[in-house]
């Protein structure tokens, strides 16, 4: 890889080059966004809350002690920044109430998904996972998508590992879960409009 | 069975995860978060009050007016200029104008109530500093 690492932008960006500051944020900016939008649930506040994140890591950037990746450090802010946006505008995180004690099959969705063309079918999980509870979106994108270890998504959120573990175990099946339904749905009306 | 079927289950979350990958903020992202920081930063410097006449200059402009005025007073100058005519003789003497103040009277509650103008005159110079400093957003 030719990326420079994130150690030599950061120093860069101490000593007075804000270039080298672009280049964090275009290497960040998906990640960070995204966990935004799963928490404020709506694109031009998630963008707001992105941007306000970025400017808040630019002027820590002399705390930061390099104890932990840059990322993690870095989604820690926007998680953070993101719940004091609903606080701010007085609005509960939304939780959708799923029984995870029913059944679901792996199998029957897997082949489903795999019908659909990649952009259809990127639009139904991205669907079911924002119908997730905003902590499990993030914890369920930071482990999948981003690979963090639970010790590492525990600095982010600030939640002990372990609790994490079982909010991993019960968010990946109610994910499933949504997702069933949701294919369900789809299924109903496709066969409508042939 | 059951760790079996978590197992599946986080394969198969793993991997949908990945397909769906993630959201794509606007165009101008990055752009508009390194204006802001210039912005910022512009902002920060700019408005430093800077006083007209710093202290260095004060402090020379004291020293100045000190020495000359020791050298007025101890340095035995001869203050007279020789080709002025004299003003004592020619003007003032002439104009009258110092006996013409010093006949003007005032009653006494006149005078008080000059005083007390003046008095709020200066008390408003420091309020008006303060209002005008407030709406320039110096302080």
């Amino acid at each position: 890889m030719s990326q420079k690492p994130d150690e030599d932008l950061i120093d860069k960006v101490i000593k007075g080059e804000n270039n080298a500051y672009a280049i964090l944020v275009d290497r960040y900016k998906h990640m960070v966004y995204t966990l935004a939008l799963k928490i404020v649930k709506n694109r031009e506040d998630a963008e707001e809350v992105a941007q306000d994140s970025f400017i808040k890591a630019y002027n820590a950037l002399n705390d930061f002690k390099g104890e932990s990746k840059f990322s993690t450090w870095l989604y820690k802010i926007a998680y953070y920044r993101s719940l004091d946006y609903l606080k701010k505008n007085k609005r509960q995180v939304e939780t959708t109430a799923i029984d995870i004690s029913e059944e679901y099959n792996i199998a029957s969705m897997d082949d489903a998904l795999d019908r659909m063309e990649v952009k259809e079918r990127a639009e139904i999980i991205k669907h079911a996972i924002e119908k997730l509870p905003a902590a499990d979106a993030v914890l369920i994108t930071l482990y999948y998508f981003e690979t963090l270890s639970m010790n590492e998504i525990s600095k982010v959120m600030e939640i002990p590992a372990n609790t994490i573990k079982v909010r991993l175990f019960r968010g990946r099946k109610r994910l499933a879960k949504i997702l069933e339904n949701n294919l369900e749905f789809e299924n109903i009306q496709s066969y409508g409009r042939e | 069975m059951e760790e079996n079927k978590d197992k599946q289950l986080n394969d198969f979350v793993k991997k949908i995860v990945r397909s769906a990958g993630l959201e794509t903020p606007s165009d101008g992202f990055t752009q508009n978060i390194m204006s802001k920081i210039v912005a910022q930063e512009e902002k920060t410097t700019a408005i430093k009050y800077k006083p007209l006449i710093s202290k260095r200059s004060w402090l020379i402009l004291a020293a100045i007016t000190v020495i000359l005025f020791t050298y007025i007073i101890f340095g035995k100058l001869d203050l007279s200029i020789s080709w002025l005519p004299n003003i004592n003789s020619v003007t003032l003497n002439k104009i009258g104008f110092m006996e013409v103040l010093s006949q003007i009277h005032l009653p006494n509650t006149a005078v008080y109530a000059l005083i007390g103008i003046m008095l709020f005159f200066y008390v408003q110079i420091i309020y008006m500093k303060r209002h005008l400093d407030n709406r320039l957003g110096l302080s």
